[in-house]
Protein backbone atom coordinates (compact mmCIF):
# COMPACT_ATOMS: atom_id res chain seq x y z
CA UNK A 1 0.00 0.00 0.00
CA UNK A 2 1.41 3.41 -0.97
CA UNK A 3 2.05 5.90 1.82
CA UNK A 4 -0.63 8.21 0.39
CA UNK A 5 -3.26 5.46 0.55
CA UNK A 6 -2.16 4.49 4.04
CA UNK A 7 -2.57 8.04 5.30
CA UNK A 8 -6.03 8.26 3.73
CA UNK A 9 -7.09 4.92 5.18
CA UNK A 10 -5.77 5.76 8.63
CA UNK A 11 -7.57 9.13 8.57
CA UNK A 12 -10.78 7.37 7.56
CA UNK A 13 -10.41 4.90 10.45
CA UNK A 14 -9.87 7.75 12.92
CA UNK A 15 -13.01 9.51 11.66
CA UNK A 16 -15.16 6.35 11.75
CA UNK A 17 -13.98 5.54 15.30
CA UNK A 18 -14.60 9.09 16.50
CA UNK A 19 -18.06 9.12 14.98
CA UNK A 20 -18.81 5.76 16.67
CA UNK A 21 -18.03 7.34 20.04
CA UNK A 22 -20.68 10.00 19.51
CA UNK A 23 -23.41 7.69 18.19
CA UNK A 24 -26.41 7.78 20.53
CA UNK A 25 -26.45 4.00 21.03
CA UNK A 26 -29.50 3.17 23.18
CA UNK A 27 -28.68 1.50 26.51
CA UNK A 28 -24.96 2.20 26.28
CA UNK A 29 -23.30 4.51 28.83
CA UNK A 30 -20.89 7.30 27.74
CA UNK A 31 -17.99 5.12 28.89
CA UNK A 32 -19.36 2.20 26.88
CA UNK A 33 -19.65 4.38 23.77
CA UNK A 34 -16.07 5.58 24.11
CA UNK A 35 -14.89 1.99 24.55
CA UNK A 36 -16.88 0.95 21.48
CA UNK A 37 -15.12 3.72 19.50
CA UNK A 38 -11.69 2.51 20.63
CA UNK A 39 -12.70 -1.09 19.83
CA UNK A 40 -13.68 -0.06 16.30
CA UNK A 41 -10.37 1.79 15.92
CA UNK A 42 -8.33 -1.20 17.10
CA UNK A 43 -10.33 -3.65 14.99
CA UNK A 44 -9.96 -1.65 11.78
CA UNK A 45 -6.26 -0.96 12.36
CA UNK A 46 -5.49 -4.58 13.18
CA UNK A 47 -7.48 -5.92 10.23
CA UNK A 48 -6.02 -3.50 7.67
CA UNK A 49 -2.54 -3.27 9.25
CA UNK A 50 -2.48 0.35 8.14
CA UNK A 51 -0.07 0.97 11.01
CA UNK A 52 2.12 -1.70 12.66
CA UNK A 53 0.16 -4.09 14.93
CA UNK A 54 2.12 -3.04 18.01
CA UNK A 55 1.45 0.65 17.30
CA UNK A 56 -2.27 -0.10 17.38
CA UNK A 57 -1.77 -2.00 20.65
CA UNK A 58 0.04 0.92 22.26
CA UNK A 59 -2.40 3.53 20.98
CA UNK A 60 -5.32 1.43 22.24
CA UNK A 61 -3.92 1.44 25.78
CA UNK A 62 -3.27 5.18 25.51
CA UNK A 63 -6.72 6.04 24.17
CA UNK A 64 -8.46 4.04 26.89
CA UNK A 65 -6.33 5.66 29.61
CA UNK A 66 -7.16 9.05 28.14
CA UNK A 67 -10.87 8.66 27.42
CA UNK A 68 -12.32 6.47 30.17
CA UNK A 69 -11.19 7.93 33.54
CA UNK A 70 -13.10 11.21 33.04
CA UNK A 71 -16.42 9.39 32.55
CA UNK A 72 -16.00 6.38 34.81
CA UNK A 73 -15.71 6.25 38.60
CA UNK A 74 -12.93 4.18 40.16
CA UNK A 75 -10.96 3.98 36.93
CA UNK A 76 -7.65 5.74 36.33
CA UNK A 77 -4.68 5.43 34.00
CA UNK A 78 -3.24 2.62 36.12
CA UNK A 79 -6.29 0.48 35.29
CA UNK A 80 -5.07 0.34 31.69
CA UNK A 81 -1.30 0.54 32.19
CA UNK A 82 -1.74 -2.64 34.24
CA UNK A 83 -2.07 -4.46 30.91
CA UNK A 84 1.70 -4.09 30.42
CA UNK A 85 2.38 -5.97 33.63
CA UNK A 86 -0.27 -8.66 33.19
CA UNK A 87 1.04 -12.13 34.13
CA UNK A 88 1.01 -13.27 30.48
CA UNK A 89 3.25 -10.38 29.48
CA UNK A 90 5.76 -11.39 32.16
CA UNK A 91 5.41 -15.04 31.12
CA UNK A 92 6.04 -14.22 27.47
CA UNK A 93 8.97 -11.92 28.20
CA UNK A 94 10.60 -14.71 30.22
CA UNK A 95 9.85 -17.17 27.43
CA UNK A 96 11.61 -14.89 24.93
CA UNK A 97 14.78 -14.97 27.05
CA UNK A 98 14.63 -18.75 27.12
CA UNK A 99 14.19 -18.88 23.34
CA UNK A 100 16.93 -16.30 22.80
CA UNK A 101 19.44 -18.44 24.68
CA UNK A 102 18.33 -21.61 22.89
CA UNK A 103 18.88 -19.84 19.56
CA UNK A 104 22.17 -18.18 20.47
CA UNK A 105 23.73 -21.47 21.52
CA UNK A 106 22.07 -23.37 18.65
CA UNK A 107 20.30 -25.72 21.07
CA UNK A 108 17.53 -25.80 18.47
CA UNK A 109 19.96 -27.08 15.86
CA UNK A 110 21.51 -29.59 18.24
CA UNK A 111 18.04 -30.95 18.96
CA UNK A 112 17.15 -31.09 15.26
CA UNK A 113 20.36 -32.95 14.47
CA UNK A 114 19.59 -35.41 17.27
CA UNK A 115 16.13 -36.10 15.78
CA UNK A 116 17.40 -36.36 12.20
CA UNK A 117 20.05 -38.90 13.16
CA UNK A 118 17.15 -41.15 14.16
CA UNK A 119 14.94 -40.78 11.11
CA UNK A 120 17.15 -42.40 8.47
CA UNK A 121 17.11 -41.22 4.87
CA UNK A 122 13.67 -42.28 3.59
CA UNK A 123 12.05 -39.03 2.36
CA UNK A 124 8.83 -39.42 4.35
CA UNK A 125 10.73 -40.31 7.50
CA UNK A 126 12.94 -37.24 7.09
CA UNK A 127 9.84 -35.08 6.63
CA UNK A 128 8.38 -36.62 9.77
CA UNK A 129 11.57 -35.94 11.70
CA UNK A 130 11.70 -32.34 10.52
CA UNK A 131 8.07 -31.81 11.49
CA UNK A 132 8.46 -33.37 14.95
CA UNK A 133 11.53 -31.21 15.62
CA UNK A 134 9.71 -28.10 14.37
CA UNK A 135 6.56 -28.78 16.38
CA UNK A 136 8.52 -29.47 19.55
CA UNK A 137 10.71 -26.38 19.21
CA UNK A 138 7.78 -24.10 18.49
CA UNK A 139 6.13 -25.26 21.72
CA UNK A 140 8.86 -23.20 23.47
CA UNK A 141 10.17 -20.79 20.87
CA UNK A 142 8.35 -18.45 18.53
CA UNK A 143 6.81 -20.11 15.47
CA UNK A 144 8.68 -17.62 13.28
CA UNK A 145 12.18 -18.27 14.57
CA UNK A 146 11.62 -22.03 14.53
CA UNK A 147 10.47 -21.94 10.91
CA UNK A 148 13.42 -19.78 9.82
CA UNK A 149 15.86 -22.23 11.38
CA UNK A 150 14.23 -25.38 10.02
CA UNK A 151 13.83 -24.03 6.49
CA UNK A 152 17.50 -23.06 6.52
CA UNK A 153 18.29 -26.68 7.42
CA UNK A 154 15.99 -28.09 4.72
CA UNK A 155 16.86 -25.65 1.94
CA UNK A 156 20.02 -27.24 0.51
CA UNK A 157 18.09 -30.51 -0.05
CA UNK A 158 14.97 -28.71 -1.26
CA UNK A 159 17.05 -26.90 -3.92
CA UNK A 160 18.60 -30.18 -5.04
CA UNK A 161 15.23 -31.93 -5.49
CA UNK A 162 13.25 -28.90 -6.61
CA UNK A 163 11.61 -30.76 -9.51
CA UNK A 164 10.38 -33.47 -7.16
CA UNK A 165 6.88 -32.73 -5.78
CA UNK A 166 8.24 -33.76 -2.39
CA UNK A 167 10.23 -30.52 -2.16
CA UNK A 168 6.85 -28.80 -1.64
CA UNK A 169 6.01 -31.23 1.16
CA UNK A 170 9.27 -30.33 2.93
CA UNK A 171 8.68 -26.60 2.53
CA UNK A 172 5.07 -26.80 3.73
CA UNK A 173 5.59 -29.33 6.51
CA UNK A 174 7.85 -26.96 8.42
CA UNK A 175 5.59 -23.88 8.71
CA UNK A 176 2.52 -26.06 9.28
CA UNK A 177 4.23 -27.99 12.08
CA UNK A 178 5.40 -24.68 13.59
CA UNK A 179 1.84 -23.33 13.53
CA UNK A 180 0.35 -26.37 15.28
CA UNK A 181 3.35 -26.74 17.59
CA UNK A 182 2.47 -23.39 19.11
CA UNK A 183 -0.84 -24.81 20.34
CA UNK A 184 0.71 -27.16 22.92
CA UNK A 185 1.90 -24.77 25.65
CA UNK A 186 0.79 -21.41 27.07
CA UNK A 187 4.02 -19.85 25.77
CA UNK A 188 3.81 -21.56 22.37
CA UNK A 189 1.96 -18.70 20.73
CA UNK A 190 0.35 -15.47 22.03
CA UNK A 191 -3.34 -16.46 21.53
CA UNK A 192 -2.97 -19.23 24.16
CA UNK A 193 -1.61 -16.75 26.68
CA UNK A 194 -4.32 -14.22 25.84
CA UNK A 195 -6.98 -16.87 26.45
CA UNK A 196 -5.43 -17.85 29.78
CA UNK A 197 -5.15 -14.21 30.88
CA UNK A 198 -8.79 -13.42 30.14
CA UNK A 199 -10.04 -16.60 31.79
CA UNK A 200 -7.95 -15.89 34.89
CA UNK A 201 -9.45 -12.42 35.02
CA UNK A 202 -12.91 -13.99 34.84
CA UNK A 203 -12.03 -16.23 37.81
CA UNK A 204 -11.11 -19.38 35.85
CA UNK A 205 -7.49 -20.30 36.50
CA UNK A 206 -5.79 -22.55 33.97
CA UNK A 207 -2.39 -23.98 34.86
CA UNK A 208 0.45 -24.64 32.44
CA UNK A 209 -0.12 -28.38 32.79
CA UNK A 210 -3.85 -28.02 32.27
CA UNK A 211 -3.36 -26.14 28.99
CA UNK A 212 -0.81 -28.72 27.89
CA UNK A 213 -3.35 -31.50 28.45
CA UNK A 214 -5.66 -29.77 25.94
CA UNK A 215 -3.09 -28.39 23.52
CA UNK A 216 -0.54 -31.17 23.26
CA UNK A 217 -2.93 -33.86 21.94
CA UNK A 218 -3.95 -31.41 19.21
CA UNK A 219 -0.34 -30.64 18.32
CA UNK A 220 0.48 -34.35 18.20
CA UNK A 221 -2.51 -35.48 16.15
CA UNK A 222 -2.32 -32.49 13.79
CA UNK A 223 1.40 -33.03 13.15
CA UNK A 224 0.69 -36.65 12.17
CA UNK A 225 -2.29 -35.67 10.00
CA UNK A 226 -0.36 -32.90 8.24
CA UNK A 227 2.54 -35.29 7.63
CA UNK A 228 0.14 -37.83 6.15
CA UNK A 229 -1.68 -35.28 3.95
CA UNK A 230 1.54 -33.77 2.59
CA UNK A 231 2.82 -37.27 1.78
CA UNK A 232 -0.31 -37.92 -0.30
CA UNK A 233 -0.49 -34.52 -2.00
CA UNK A 234 3.22 -34.30 -2.80
CA UNK A 235 4.57 -37.89 -2.95
CA UNK A 236 8.35 -38.30 -3.26
CA UNK A 237 9.91 -39.61 -6.49
CA UNK A 238 13.33 -39.58 -4.95
CA UNK A 239 14.27 -42.64 -2.85
CA UNK A 240 16.66 -41.09 -0.36
CA UNK A 241 17.45 -37.68 1.09
CA UNK A 242 20.04 -36.57 3.57
CA UNK A 243 19.86 -33.34 5.50
CA UNK A 244 23.18 -32.00 6.71
CA UNK A 245 23.42 -30.58 10.21
CA UNK A 246 26.41 -28.96 11.84
CA UNK A 247 28.32 -30.54 14.68
CA UNK A 248 28.15 -28.10 17.55
CA UNK A 249 30.47 -28.36 20.55
CA UNK A 250 28.74 -28.46 23.91
CA UNK A 251 30.23 -25.76 26.18
CA UNK A 252 29.53 -24.65 29.75
CA UNK A 253 27.06 -22.05 28.43
CA UNK A 254 25.23 -24.81 26.56
CA UNK A 255 24.90 -26.68 29.84
CA UNK A 256 23.57 -23.59 31.61
CA UNK A 257 20.94 -23.12 28.91
CA UNK A 258 19.92 -26.79 28.92
CA UNK A 259 19.66 -27.02 32.71
CA UNK A 260 17.74 -23.73 32.97
CA UNK A 261 15.34 -24.92 30.29
CA UNK A 262 14.68 -28.22 32.04
CA UNK A 263 14.22 -26.63 35.48
CA UNK A 264 11.93 -23.91 34.11
CA UNK A 265 9.80 -26.46 32.25
CA UNK A 266 9.56 -28.72 35.32
CA UNK A 267 8.52 -25.76 37.50
CA UNK A 268 5.92 -24.78 34.92
CA UNK A 269 4.39 -28.24 34.90
CA UNK A 270 4.41 -28.66 38.68
CA UNK A 271 2.76 -25.40 39.72
CA UNK A 272 0.15 -27.34 41.70
CA UNK A 273 2.90 -28.83 43.91
CA UNK A 274 4.88 -25.68 44.75
CA UNK A 275 2.35 -22.92 44.09
CA UNK A 276 4.78 -20.56 42.33
CA UNK A 277 2.83 -18.94 39.48
CA UNK A 278 3.88 -19.67 35.88
CA UNK A 279 4.71 -16.03 35.24
CA UNK A 280 7.01 -15.89 38.25
CA UNK A 281 8.82 -19.04 37.13
CA UNK A 282 9.34 -17.30 33.77
CA UNK A 283 11.63 -14.81 35.51
CA UNK A 284 14.14 -17.59 36.16
CA UNK A 285 15.67 -17.71 32.65
CA UNK A 286 16.31 -13.93 32.41
CA UNK A 287 17.88 -13.97 35.89
CA UNK A 288 20.15 -16.94 35.19
CA UNK A 289 21.17 -15.84 31.70
CA UNK A 290 21.94 -12.26 32.67
CA UNK A 291 23.89 -13.19 35.81
CA UNK A 292 26.00 -15.77 33.98
CA UNK A 293 26.50 -13.64 30.89
CA UNK A 294 24.89 -16.30 28.70
CA UNK A 295 22.84 -13.49 27.15
CA UNK A 296 24.07 -9.95 26.56
CA UNK A 297 22.35 -6.62 25.96
CA UNK A 298 22.70 -7.15 22.22
CA UNK A 299 20.92 -10.54 22.37
CA UNK A 300 18.04 -9.06 24.32
CA UNK A 301 17.68 -6.27 21.80
CA UNK A 302 17.43 -8.62 18.84
CA UNK A 303 15.62 -11.64 20.23
CA UNK A 304 12.84 -10.38 22.48
CA UNK A 305 9.53 -9.66 20.76
CA UNK A 306 8.84 -6.32 22.47
CA UNK A 307 6.37 -5.37 19.77
CA UNK A 308 4.35 -8.53 20.39
CA UNK A 309 4.21 -7.77 24.12
CA UNK A 310 2.78 -4.31 23.33
CA UNK A 311 0.32 -5.84 20.86
CA UNK A 312 -0.92 -8.32 23.48
CA UNK A 313 -1.13 -5.58 26.13
CA UNK A 314 -3.41 -3.64 23.78
CA UNK A 315 -5.83 -6.56 23.70
CA UNK A 316 -5.76 -6.97 27.48
CA UNK A 317 -6.47 -3.28 28.05
CA UNK A 318 -9.32 -3.48 25.56
CA UNK A 319 -10.81 -6.40 27.49
CA UNK A 320 -10.53 -4.53 30.79
CA UNK A 321 -12.22 -1.50 29.27
CA UNK A 322 -15.07 -3.56 27.84
CA UNK A 323 -15.73 -5.03 31.25
CA UNK A 324 -15.54 -1.87 33.37
CA UNK A 325 -17.36 0.35 30.88
CA UNK A 326 -20.33 -2.00 30.59
CA UNK A 327 -19.78 -2.61 26.87
CA UNK A 328 -19.51 -6.37 27.45
CA UNK A 329 -22.77 -6.45 29.37
CA UNK A 330 -24.42 -4.35 26.65
CA UNK A 331 -23.29 -6.71 23.86
CA UNK A 332 -24.57 -9.68 25.86
CA UNK A 333 -28.05 -8.28 26.42
CA UNK A 334 -28.44 -6.50 23.08
CA UNK A 335 -27.58 -9.51 20.94
CA UNK A 336 -29.32 -12.03 23.21
CA UNK A 337 -26.18 -14.17 23.27
CA UNK A 338 -27.29 -15.84 26.50
CA UNK A 339 -30.28 -17.31 24.67
CA UNK A 340 -28.03 -19.15 22.20
CA UNK A 341 -27.04 -22.74 22.86
CA UNK A 342 -23.40 -23.18 23.95
CA UNK A 343 -22.67 -25.35 20.91
CA UNK A 344 -23.77 -22.57 18.56
CA UNK A 345 -21.65 -19.99 20.38
CA UNK A 346 -18.55 -22.22 20.41
CA UNK A 347 -18.89 -22.93 16.70
CA UNK A 348 -19.62 -19.28 15.92
CA UNK A 349 -16.46 -18.06 17.64
CA UNK A 350 -14.47 -20.90 16.08
CA UNK A 351 -15.61 -19.86 12.61
CA UNK A 352 -14.90 -16.17 13.28
CA UNK A 353 -11.46 -17.04 14.62
CA UNK A 354 -10.63 -19.20 11.60
CA UNK A 355 -11.89 -16.60 9.14
CA UNK A 356 -10.08 -13.64 10.73
CA UNK A 357 -6.83 -15.51 11.45
CA UNK A 358 -6.63 -16.67 7.84
CA UNK A 359 -5.88 -13.19 6.60
CA UNK A 360 -4.76 -11.25 9.66
CA UNK A 361 -2.40 -11.80 12.58
CA UNK A 362 -3.86 -14.52 14.83
CA UNK A 363 -2.66 -12.57 17.86
CA UNK A 364 -4.57 -9.48 16.77
CA UNK A 365 -7.61 -11.62 15.87
CA UNK A 366 -7.74 -13.18 19.34
CA UNK A 367 -7.16 -9.73 20.86
CA UNK A 368 -10.49 -8.75 19.31
CA UNK A 369 -12.45 -11.98 19.67
CA UNK A 370 -11.56 -13.13 23.19
CA UNK A 371 -12.85 -9.99 24.96
CA UNK A 372 -16.10 -10.61 23.05
CA UNK A 373 -16.07 -14.33 23.85
CA UNK A 374 -15.59 -13.57 27.54
CA UNK A 375 -18.76 -11.46 27.43
CA UNK A 376 -20.91 -14.31 26.17
CA UNK A 377 -21.67 -15.63 29.63
CA UNK A 378 -22.34 -19.26 28.78
CA UNK A 379 -19.61 -21.91 28.59
CA UNK A 380 -17.07 -19.08 28.65
CA UNK A 381 -14.04 -21.33 29.09
CA UNK A 382 -14.97 -23.50 26.13
CA UNK A 383 -15.71 -20.53 23.87
CA UNK A 384 -12.45 -18.76 24.76
CA UNK A 385 -10.29 -21.87 24.41
CA UNK A 386 -11.93 -22.75 21.08
CA UNK A 387 -11.20 -19.22 19.78
CA UNK A 388 -7.52 -19.49 20.74
CA UNK A 389 -7.02 -23.05 19.46
CA UNK A 390 -8.66 -22.44 16.09
CA UNK A 391 -6.61 -19.27 15.50
CA UNK A 392 -3.49 -21.45 15.26
CA UNK A 393 -5.09 -23.74 12.67
CA UNK A 394 -5.58 -20.99 10.09
CA UNK A 395 -2.76 -21.51 7.59
CA UNK A 396 -4.39 -21.24 4.19
CA UNK A 397 -2.54 -18.27 2.66
CA UNK A 398 1.05 -17.01 2.76
CA UNK A 399 -0.15 -14.04 4.82
CA UNK A 400 -2.03 -16.26 7.32
CA UNK A 401 1.01 -16.70 9.58
CA UNK A 402 4.65 -15.54 9.58
CA UNK A 403 5.82 -19.18 9.17
CA UNK A 404 3.68 -19.52 6.02
CA UNK A 405 5.15 -16.25 4.74
CA UNK A 406 8.70 -17.50 5.29
CA UNK A 407 8.07 -20.73 3.38
CA UNK A 408 6.37 -18.85 0.56
CA UNK A 409 9.27 -16.39 0.45
CA UNK A 410 11.54 -19.20 -0.81
CA UNK A 411 9.87 -18.75 -4.19
CA UNK A 412 9.73 -22.51 -4.56
CA UNK A 413 6.12 -23.15 -3.63
CA UNK A 414 2.95 -21.90 -5.23
CA UNK A 415 0.39 -20.17 -3.08
CA UNK A 416 -2.19 -22.61 -4.52
CA UNK A 417 -0.18 -25.56 -3.13
CA UNK A 418 -0.25 -23.94 0.27
CA UNK A 419 -4.00 -23.31 0.08
CA UNK A 420 -4.74 -26.83 -1.19
CA UNK A 421 -3.13 -28.38 1.88
CA UNK A 422 -4.04 -25.48 4.19
CA UNK A 423 -7.80 -25.74 3.65
CA UNK A 424 -7.88 -29.45 4.46
CA UNK A 425 -5.69 -28.90 7.54
CA UNK A 426 -7.78 -25.97 8.76
CA UNK A 427 -10.98 -28.02 8.51
CA UNK A 428 -9.52 -31.03 10.28
CA UNK A 429 -7.97 -28.74 12.88
CA UNK A 430 -11.31 -27.06 13.48
CA UNK A 431 -13.06 -30.40 14.07
CA UNK A 432 -10.29 -31.64 16.34
CA UNK A 433 -10.29 -28.39 18.35
CA UNK A 434 -14.04 -28.67 18.76
CA UNK A 435 -13.73 -32.27 19.94
CA UNK A 436 -11.09 -31.34 22.53
CA UNK A 437 -13.15 -28.38 23.73
CA UNK A 438 -16.25 -30.55 24.09
CA UNK A 439 -14.55 -33.55 25.67
CA UNK A 440 -11.79 -32.07 27.82
CA UNK A 441 -12.46 -28.39 28.51
CA UNK A 442 -14.81 -27.64 31.41
CA UNK B 1 19.62 9.14 1.25
CA UNK B 2 20.54 12.32 -0.57
CA UNK B 3 22.13 11.74 -3.95
CA UNK B 4 25.17 13.94 -3.30
CA UNK B 5 26.22 11.55 -0.56
CA UNK B 6 26.13 8.45 -2.78
CA UNK B 7 29.58 7.33 -3.85
CA UNK B 8 31.09 4.25 -5.40
CA UNK B 9 34.77 3.45 -5.56
CA UNK B 10 36.76 0.34 -6.37
CA UNK B 11 39.27 -0.76 -3.77
CA UNK B 12 42.79 0.24 -4.94
CA UNK B 13 46.08 -1.20 -3.70
CA UNK B 14 47.97 1.54 -1.82
CA UNK B 15 51.31 0.20 -3.14
CA UNK B 16 50.75 -0.58 -6.80
CA UNK B 17 47.34 0.94 -7.43
CA UNK B 18 45.87 -2.32 -8.75
CA UNK B 19 42.15 -2.91 -8.38
CA UNK B 20 42.53 -6.67 -8.40
CA UNK B 21 41.95 -7.74 -4.81
CA UNK B 22 41.25 -10.87 -2.81
CA UNK B 23 38.83 -10.92 0.10
CA UNK B 24 39.91 -13.12 2.97
CA UNK B 25 37.13 -13.94 5.39
CA UNK B 26 38.37 -14.37 8.98
CA UNK B 27 36.56 -15.37 12.15
CA UNK B 28 38.32 -15.55 15.53
CA UNK B 29 36.62 -16.46 18.80
CA UNK B 30 35.24 -13.44 20.64
CA UNK B 31 35.87 -11.09 17.69
CA UNK B 32 33.47 -9.80 15.07
CA UNK B 33 33.69 -11.25 11.57
CA UNK B 34 36.38 -9.48 9.55
CA UNK B 35 37.36 -9.44 5.92
CA UNK B 36 41.00 -8.76 5.01
CA UNK B 37 41.65 -7.44 1.55
CA UNK B 38 44.92 -8.37 -0.15
CA UNK B 39 46.31 -7.05 -3.42
CA UNK B 40 46.34 -9.87 -5.95
CA UNK B 41 49.23 -8.31 -7.89
CA UNK B 42 51.76 -7.46 -5.17
CA UNK B 43 50.32 -9.17 -2.11
CA UNK B 44 50.12 -5.98 0.00
CA UNK B 45 47.59 -5.42 2.74
CA UNK B 46 44.91 -3.19 1.28
CA UNK B 47 42.17 -2.89 3.89
CA UNK B 48 40.20 -4.64 6.61
CA UNK B 49 36.40 -4.57 6.80
CA UNK B 50 34.43 -5.39 9.93
CA UNK B 51 31.22 -7.14 9.01
CA UNK B 52 27.81 -5.98 10.17
CA UNK B 53 25.75 -8.44 8.13
CA UNK B 54 26.56 -10.88 5.37
CA UNK B 55 24.31 -11.27 2.35
CA UNK B 56 25.16 -13.95 -0.18
CA UNK B 57 23.93 -14.35 -3.73
CA UNK B 58 21.03 -16.15 -2.08
CA UNK B 59 19.44 -13.31 -0.11
CA UNK B 60 16.62 -15.57 1.09
CA UNK B 61 19.11 -17.72 3.01
CA UNK B 62 20.71 -14.61 4.44
CA UNK B 63 17.38 -13.36 5.70
CA UNK B 64 16.49 -16.74 7.23
CA UNK B 65 19.66 -16.50 9.32
CA UNK B 66 18.75 -12.97 10.37
CA UNK B 67 15.23 -13.82 11.59
CA UNK B 68 15.72 -14.10 15.32
CA UNK B 69 12.91 -12.01 16.63
CA UNK B 70 9.36 -13.40 16.76
CA UNK B 71 6.85 -11.81 14.36
CA UNK B 72 3.12 -11.49 14.63
CA UNK B 73 2.09 -10.43 11.15
CA UNK B 74 2.21 -12.74 8.14
CA UNK B 75 1.49 -9.82 5.83
CA UNK B 76 4.43 -7.84 7.20
CA UNK B 77 6.65 -10.90 6.85
CA UNK B 78 5.70 -11.33 3.18
CA UNK B 79 6.58 -7.68 2.50
CA UNK B 80 9.84 -7.98 4.39
CA UNK B 81 10.93 -11.00 2.36
CA UNK B 82 9.97 -9.46 -0.98
CA UNK B 83 11.59 -6.14 -0.12
CA UNK B 84 14.82 -7.79 0.99
CA UNK B 85 15.52 -9.77 -2.20
CA UNK B 86 14.51 -6.88 -4.41
CA UNK B 87 16.56 -4.42 -2.42
CA UNK B 88 19.76 -6.43 -2.76
CA UNK B 89 19.30 -6.87 -6.50
CA UNK B 90 18.29 -3.28 -7.13
CA UNK B 91 21.13 -1.82 -5.09
CA UNK B 92 23.70 -4.00 -6.82
CA UNK B 93 22.41 -2.86 -10.21
CA UNK B 94 22.57 0.75 -9.11
CA UNK B 95 26.15 0.39 -7.87
CA UNK B 96 27.24 -1.07 -11.22
CA UNK B 97 25.51 1.74 -13.08
CA UNK B 98 27.27 4.35 -10.94
CA UNK B 99 30.59 2.61 -11.55
CA UNK B 100 29.98 2.86 -15.32
CA UNK B 101 29.61 6.61 -14.96
CA UNK B 102 32.84 6.85 -12.99
CA UNK B 103 34.18 6.11 -9.54
CA UNK B 104 34.98 8.67 -6.87
CA UNK B 105 38.62 9.78 -7.06
CA UNK B 106 39.23 10.16 -3.32
CA UNK B 107 40.55 7.51 -0.96
CA UNK B 108 37.89 5.33 0.66
CA UNK B 109 38.73 6.59 4.18
CA UNK B 110 38.15 10.16 3.00
CA UNK B 111 34.75 9.26 1.63
CA UNK B 112 33.81 7.47 4.87
CA UNK B 113 35.07 10.41 6.95
CA UNK B 114 32.86 12.79 4.98
CA UNK B 115 29.91 10.44 5.44
CA UNK B 116 30.48 10.33 9.21
CA UNK B 117 30.59 14.11 9.42
CA UNK B 118 27.36 14.41 7.45
ZN1 LIG C 1 49.44 -4.07 -5.02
Amino acid sequence: MAQKHKTALFSAIVVVSAVTMFLPVPGLSPAGRRTLGVFVFAALCWITEVIPLAATGGITVGLLALLLPPVLNGVNVRTFYAAFSAPVIVLFAGGYFLAAAMQKYCMDEIFTAWILRRTGTKPKMVLGGMMIATAFLSMWMSNTATTALMIAVALPVVRKIKDDPFSVALLLGIPFAANVGGIATPIGTPPNAIAIEFLADAGKKISFGQWFMWGFPITLVMTIIIWYILGILFPPKIKEIKLETRDIKFTTNHKIVAITFVITAILWFTEKLHGVPTSLVAMLPPAVFLITGVLTREDIKTSVGWDILILVAGGIALGTAMKVSGLSEWILTTFHLKALSPVVVILLFGILSLALSSFMSHTAATNLLIPLAISVGTSVTQVVVMTALVSSCAMIFPVSTPPNAIAYGSGMIKSSDMSKAGVVIALIGFILDYAVVQLLVR
Amino acid sequence: MANKFSYVRLEHCPKCGSTECENIFALFPGKPVQVYVRCKKCGSFVARYTLLRYTSDKPYESLLKAIRCPRSSGRQMVHELEAFSEEVEADFKRVLEMLEVGEDERKIEEIIAERNGE
